[in-house]
């Protein structure tokens, strides 16, 4: 018997004549490994609440949910809280106790489970997922990853059969993500728990799901093995569901296209599915690019043919630097290690400079430090001229919004703008008064339609998604005017059509000689969106680099376009650069 | 650094602070109060180091200060005069009655700081969790909430001083931003609470009745030094009924007759605040002779 089976599942949300899931059918063996893919809101979380009781959704419904062939809320509560367990998206708001001893507890607390048997439950599943190291400590203290480990390991104590995840990787950085899915695959493997997951982050979870389901405007478009689903991504008119797909399979069915079918050839390019791994991609595209390509040479003209690739490209000199940091160094307590450690850099206006690194490197410390919300130890945050207005978007774009409306919080800047028009300005212990320049009237309307904002003002900023947040955010910024903008993991929590939104904003913004900084895990979007890419090691910049340059001399901590083509185009970092080189090295016919 | 008062059972720790604290408060003995004064010092030095003397220092020495004063000028219900400060006539009494209080009160607070550095919220909550764990649990939340609240109110800052931060505000404007803050934390904490919430549920809260981990065990040191405890507390108590350890500061000043009932009673005192103190003392000791034969 099927361990979950979905039946013509309809359902509208209370208040709202609009369907958010539409006829939805499917079945889940025991063991399977599903992921759940779809823009942002095509319903994935609405449908993965449906199949988790106790948490569905208030609204219309027809259709049922069906565990082991009876139907879900016909199973006694306690026992479906044990045997489907959910993951949320948030770890911070997940945890419920203090420590994480009691958090690992509290499942079997709630269900009644006798004292000497939660001990065991507890003691084995630690045992399992190696976290000793936590068990004593207070959940205060961990990192999100960590949490969201936690929070894995205090569903398993219950038993779980099926275990659902509502892009539980999406407010982690990639090493936390990467455990994290490495614990569900093991836990899938060796457990044979059964997994739906929905998640952002195609590129890693592809390769590791088993099936994968293809969610739009509350259709269920395609359900099948993930190399199938590829190919349907790919075949796919719609723009949106096109950026869905991963970059190894996009390569392979882009470059596809460019190579000139013969009939004896056609049956290689296989219309019905996509190679999804890194590994199988590459040495097909290699033998590919051996065979269509004229490569004579192409080590030595590369350089000239492209002159973004200097690494002076992005050191402007003259009137274009805007901010000069000097020798920075910061550390929070005396005898603490520097976070910032002399640390030089310029900003330049209408620069679109990205700062990647890992955790705990000091991306957010250069960050305060540089909007002035953090004084450094020791060097100087140089500024061109006293007026200089920088603007700094914290991490949580939640932290902005105090209205109900986003219409009223904009206006709530705007008018404080207008009626504060002079900025205090410290100058060697003394304040003077600059007037900033006078905001025009009609200027916060003509702001709302060049960021396309008009269709989410009406809204509650709580009720937007994640990307539309993000854009209420900026919005918010862009009224002060600011002459530098940055953004702390813009894209955390953003799928990659919202990405690419953001990124055309920011460019543009750029254009108009707006300095945007962004710090960012996310190397994919810094090489394929910035002018700049620096790399922050250590409390240091190590350098200040086209992205084009930084990545395609790393080996690992690079782009997967420049993973599956670094031996044919040494310089490729994005999708784009492959496919440009593609064809302008591709023997005429 | 771990105390043995920390591995003790939370029941152990709980009965023994309440019980020094509790003590100090039910006899206004000056005795009673001197010796218990010593010992909370001497404690909170060794279980909170420099911040227990900070606390010491500048806490409880201010918070003296001023119980004696206004004990020593406003309360003469006492009969011996001393002299006269304007219209105010300074009694004995008031001044011997505003040492023992504030004496009280600042061994009572050091007790507490004892209390906290060795017993965390985690451990209370497993002692009343079992009799009421839904107010047990709803404390919790809300201890953890403020933690979250702080991180919280850090970011907000980060955001508020982009938007607002280099302008030059009137006084209006200050509080209506100080107002938009607050609404910006209630929003999204409240909002945050929702998915906590949902966490509950999906965990199974509320299906009927909880029953709790039991992560502390009665070890024999445990059953051993309560026991102990608990004739001391008898003891104590027992001497107060007697009347061994009792003291009047009105109208006039009892006084002190070291009989021999009273100089028992006071060496019972003495032993019984030094409880926490042996505690430690006894495991260093042990730790020490363990540390000669490897």
């Amino acid at each position: 018997m099927a361990l979950l089976s979905v039946e013509n599942l309809n359902f509208a949300y209370a208040g709202h004549s609009q369907t958010v899931l539409k006829d939805i059918s499917f079945r889940v063996e025991r063991g399977e490994f599903i992921l759940v893919c779809g823009p942002s809101g095509s319903g994935k979380t609405t449908l993965l609440r449906h199949i988790k009781p106790r948490l569905e959704p208030v609204g219309t419904k027809s259709g049922c949910v069906k565990y082991y062939g009876k139907e879900l809320d016909r199973w006694p509560e306690r026992e479906t809280a044990a045997k489907i367990g959910m993951i949320l998206q948030n770890p911070e708001n997940q945890i419920v106790a203090q420590t994480v001893r009691h958090e690992l507890a509290f499942g079997l607390e709630c269900i009644g489970t006798p004292p000497n048997t939660i001990l065991k439950r507890v003691a084995e599943t630690v045992s399992y997922f190696g976290i000793e190291h936590l068990y004593n400590k207070k959940t205060s203290e961990l990192s999100g990853g960590e949490k969201q480990i936690v929070a894995t390991a205090s569903i398993m104590t219950m038993r779980p059969d099926l275990l659902l995840l509502d892009e539980p990787a999406s407010q982690l950085d990639p090493i936390a993500a990467r455990s994290l899915y490495d614990l569900l695959v093991r836990m899938n493997n060796e457990l044979g728990i059964t997994i739906i997951m929905t998640e952002h982050r195609l590129d890693d979870i592809f390769p590791i799901a088993r099936r994968v389901m293809l969610m739009d405007n509350g259709k269920l478009l395609c359900d099948n093995t993930p190399e199938k689903t590829a190919a349907y991504i790919g075949e796919s008119e719609n723009e949106t569901l096109k950026d869905l797909l991963p970059a190894a399979p996009r390569i392979y069915l882009e470059v596809n296209k460019l190579i000139p079918q013969t009939p004896s050839e056609t049956n290689k390019i296989d219309d019905i599915s996509l190679p999804i791994m890194t590994r199988q991609v590459k040495p097909w595209f290699e033998n590919a690019a051996a065979k269509y390509l004229d490569l004579t040479g192409i080590k030595e003209k590369q350089p000239k043919r492209d002159d973004g690739l200097s690494k002076s490209a992005c050191v402007k000199k003259g009137e274009d630097k805007i901010i000069e940091l000097k020798e920075l160094h910061f550390k929070f307590e005396k005898q603490g290690e520097n976070v910032i450690d002399n640390l030089s850099l310029d900003l330049n206006r209408g620069e679109f400079l990205s700062i990647v690194g890992g955790n705990g490197a000091g991306k957010t410390t250069l960050l305060r430090l540089i909007s002035g919300i953090l004084k450094p130890y020791s060097g100087s945050v140089k500024k061109s001229y006293p007026g200089l207005k920088i603007s700094f978007l914290p991490q949580n774009p939640q932290s902005l919004f105090a209205h109900d409306r986003v219409i009223d919080d904009l206006k709530f800047v705007d008018d404080f703008i207008r009626s504060a028009p002079a900025v205090k300005i410290k100058k060697s212990r003394e304040s003077k008064l600059h007037n900033r320049p006078v905001t025009e009237n009609g200027s916060l309307d003509k702001l709302m339609e060049k960021l396309e904002i008009g269709g989410i003002i009406e809204k509650h900023p709580y009720d937007l998604s994640a990307g539309e947040m993000q854009r209420a955010a900026v919005a918010m910024l862009l009224i002060t005017n600011p002459d530098v903008l940055l953004l702390d993991e813009p894209t955390k929590g953003l799928d990659k059509h919202s990405k690419k939104n953001l990124a055309e904003l920011l460019t543009a913004l750029c254009k108009e000689g707006v300095c945007v900084v962004t710090v960012t895990h996310d190397i994919e979007f810094a090489a394929e969106y910035s002018d700049c890419c620096a790399m922050l090691f250590d409390g240091k910049i190590l350098s200040k680099e086209p992205p084009r340059s930084l990545f395609s001399d790393n080996m690992c901590y690079t782009t997967v376009a420049h993973l599956v083509a670094d031996r044919v185009f040494e310089k490729a970092v994005t999708v784009r650069d492959v496919l440009n080189e593609w064809k302008a090295h591709s023997v005429k016919n | 650094m771990k105390f043995s008062l920390q591995l003790a059972h939370p029941a152990v720790t709980f009965v023994l602070f309440m019980s020094v604290a509790g003590m100090t408060i039910i006899s206004f003995h000056p005795v009673n109060i001197a010796l218990s004064l010593f010992f909370s010092l001497v404690s909170v030095i060794i279980f909170n180091g420099k911040k227990g003397l900070k606390l010491a220092v500048f806490f409880c020495v201010p918070l003296m200060a001023i119980t004696v004063f206004l004990n020593t000028f406003f309360n003469n219900n006492g009969v011996t005069f001393l002299f006269s400060v304007g219209n105010l006539q300074i009694m004995l009494e008031g001044l011997i009655y505003g040492l023992c209080s504030a004496g009280a009160i600042a061994a009572t607070v050091m007790w507490f700081s004892c209390y906290s550095a060795v017993m965390s919220s985690e451990k209370f909550l497993y002692l009343f969790g079992r009799a009421a764990p839904s107010a047990a649990l709803l404390v919790s939340l809300t201890l953890e909430q403020s933690n979250l609240m702080r991180q919280k109110l850090k970011l907000i800052d980060d955001g508020q001083h982009s938007l607002y931060g280099d302008a030059e505000k009137s006084l209006a404007q200050k509080l209506r931003l100080a107002l938009n803050k607050v609404t910006v934390l209630l929003s999204w904490v409240m909002e945050d609470s929702i998915i906590t919430a949902d966490a509950m549920n999906a965990r199974g809260f509320g299906t009927g009745k909880m029953t709790k981990m039991r992560p502390y065990i009665w070890r024999f040191a445990d059953k051993t030094f309560f026991i102990t405890l608990f004739v001391f507390i008898t003891l104590c108590v027992a001497s107060f009924f007697k009347g061994t350890i009792r003291f009047d500061f009105f109208p006039l000043l009892d006084e002190l007759k070291p009989a021999a009932a009273e100089i028992v009673t006071y060496i019972i005192f003495f032993v019984f605040y030094s409880l926490p103190l042996l505690a430690e003392l006894k495991e260093a000791l042990k730790w020490r002779s363990y540390q000669s034969k490897i």
